[in-house]
């Protein structure tokens, strides 16, 4: 069935790199991953994001063949995975590509000898090795770094030479493990960035798993949201940014705006006008935040806006605002405001998160 | 003391040396498989890539009951697998194989601790890079344990030289023989002073070159 599915699409030229289907994972009582179905598709920037406990950690494990699920099925392209054992595992695994929170680079060898490790376990002459590092280094802009012991590295340096010794043996799945969570703001910045950039060279489908916002926001094409071990929400990224459906998210994207920062008086990317936060969120996208809506909307409803905070960000190509509002009239007022507001396309829910 | 006595002292060190030698080359033979055995088996919470709780447990128990044994009885229980294998239970030669296992399950549980301390999240990158359970063990549990391994075998070394000189006790040759026979027998305080002081000069001279060696291989990394 799922075989056929993924058939069909390949024919339509929507090729599913990964697939998962209803997996399952237990430990004792604990339903850490519970019926988690998925397409990601290939050459594309793909983030799965959930808070601490949400099973992020335990679905990563699972789809990097590196523990078997209860129950439900992983295919990469049409081949199923979830059953691999043996030499066919280990040889699948050395495709896959994996990046770490930690690093969990060996302190053991130098940078270089980081990145020769995946060639030399797969049996690579020495002198290809060599030249293949060489290569890997100024791929992710170490060049001349390859004696450097690990301990002298910085973060950043650090998760650049685990993408090189990801990247050594050419896999076709990269699996990034919260790869920025551990790095600045600036670091995580250009991390992402060579994240892109490699994926776009080398047609890489790149998994992020992640629980910051930002790392959806600036690196990913598709998202979901991962709750209680199941798939809350999934989609575009632009369109979960100016339409989530999930409470979850809705979680995330009002710590991403800041809205705890401006509360406590930082300034942080929103800005601030009142200490409440307002009986209603607006989110605007694209076009519509270039346009006088609130007082186009004020002017024929006759009801008044009170803004409270607002703040724009651009998620890849788009721009989309949120504000944080008091809308101020008679019930009807107010209902044929927000009637109008969704008319020319914002978002309005009740309340703020 | 006559030239006969230095003589004396100079062939007891030459022995002390050469049952620690061995015995270390053995224990570490023995404990070694052992230690990584405990190692790779444990449970997979505790890093074990190859969890097998049955024999885990039943290997933890072996190792722990030789630990327990008191030396001195573990050797003389010994003597006839030294008479096996030597052809006699008595001298330099036929304590190398007490001495051996005596410290065997202690370079185990050793080297289990040594191994242990490897960051969980290394081996777990190893896994996903797809390296077989071999290649972990070589390319990257031994290596990256490497600083607390030799200290290891340091506190093994320095075991086995007092293990070597109650050895001495029961006729195994050796620095403890001489201080016994000469020194305490003979009531030679002299020579029992030497031989006193030549086995706190070995581990001293040990204890140095173990701590130099773990502290280098740190420093490079």
């Amino acid at each position: 069935m799922m075989v056929t599915i993924i058939r069909l699409l390949y024919i339509e030229g929507i090729f599913m790199q990964i697939a998962l289907h209803n997996l399952q994972r237990t430990y004792g009582s604990l339903h850490a991953v519970n019926g988690v179905s998925l397409f990601i598709p290939s050459n594309t920037v793909y983030g799965i994001i959930g808070k601490s406990g949400a099973g992020k950690s335990t679905l990563v494990r699972l789809i990097s063949l590196l523990e078997k699920p209860d129950d439900g099925e992983i295919y990469f392209d049409d081949e199923r995975v979830d059953e691999l054992d043996g030499d066919v595992l280990i040889e699948r695994r050395r495709r896959i590509g994996m990046i770490f929170q930690n690093f969990n680079l060996f302190s053991s060898r130098n940078a270089a000898q980081n990145i020769a490790y995946p060639l030399e376990i797969t049996g690579t002459p020495k002198a290809r090795i060599k030249g293949r590092v060489e290569e890997l280094l100024a791929l992710v802009g170490l060049e001349g770094r390859g004696k450097a012991p690990i301990s002298t590295l910085s973060g950043g340096q650090k998760q650049r030479v685990a993408i090189a010794r990801a990247l050594a043996c050419n896999p076709d799945i990269l699996f990034c493990d919260e790869a920025t969570s551990a790095l600045d703001p600036q670091t995580t910045h250009s991390i992402l960035s060579l994240i892109k950039e490699i994926q776009e060279k080398m047609g890489l489908t790149v998994v992020m798993i992640t629980h910051q916002m930002e790392v959806v926001r600036d690196a990913c094409k598709h998202v979901a949201v991962l709750d209680d071990g199941v798939v809350a929400e999934e989609g575009l990224v632009t369109d979960l940014f100016s339409n989530p459906s999930s409470e979850v998210t809705k979680d995330f994207l009002t710590h991403l705006v800041g809205v705890d920062e401006a509360a406590k008086g930082n300034n942080g990317q929103m800005v601030q006008w009142s200490k409440k936060r307002g009986a209603y969120t607006l989110r605007f996208r694209g076009d519509t935040t270039d346009q006088p809506i609130l007082s186009m909307v004020s002017r024929t409803s006759g009801v008044d806006f009170n803004i409270r905070a607002s703040g724009v960000q651009r998620v890849g190509d788009v721009e989309i605002g949120t504000m944080f509002v008091d809308i101020n009239g008679s019930d009807e007022q107010r209902t044929a405001a927000i009637a109008q507001l969704r008319e020319i396309g914002v978002v309005v829910e009740e309340g703020v998160l | 003391m006559t030239a006969q006595i230095w003589t004396l002292i100079l062939n007891s060190t030459l022995q002390t040396l050469a049952m620690v030698l061995f015995s270390t080359l053995f224990s570490l033979l023995l404990g070694l498989p052992v230690g990584i055995l405990l190692t790779v088996t444990s449970p997979e919470e505790q890093g074990g890539i190859i969890p097998l709780p049955l024999l885990n447990n039943v290997l933890s128990r072996i190792v722990n009951v030789l630990r327990s044994f008191p030396f001195i009885i573990l050797m003389i229980l010994l003597f006839p697998l030294s008479r096996l294998l030597i052809g006699t239970s008595i001298g330099t030669t036929a304590t190398i194989v007490p001495l051996s296992i005596a410290a065997a399950p202690f370079v185990a549980r050793v080297i289990e601790t040594a191994l242990k301390e490897v960051d969980p999240g290394v081996v777990q990158a190893a896994r996903a890079m797809g390296s077989t359970n071999l290649q972990i063990i070589g390319k990257v549990l031994i290596p990256e344990a490497l600083p607390s391994l030799v200290s290891g075998v340091t506190l093994t070394i320095i075991n086995l030289i007092g293990y070597s000189a109650m050895a001495g006790a029961i006729g195994g040759g050796g620095l403890g023989d001489l201080a016994i026979r000469y020194g305490y027998q003979r009531f030679r305080g002299d020579i029992m002073f030497v031989a006193v002081i030549i086995i706190l000069v070995l581990v001293e001279i040990i204890q140095v070159v173990g701590n130099t060696i773990s502290a280098r291989l740190i420093a490079r990394r």
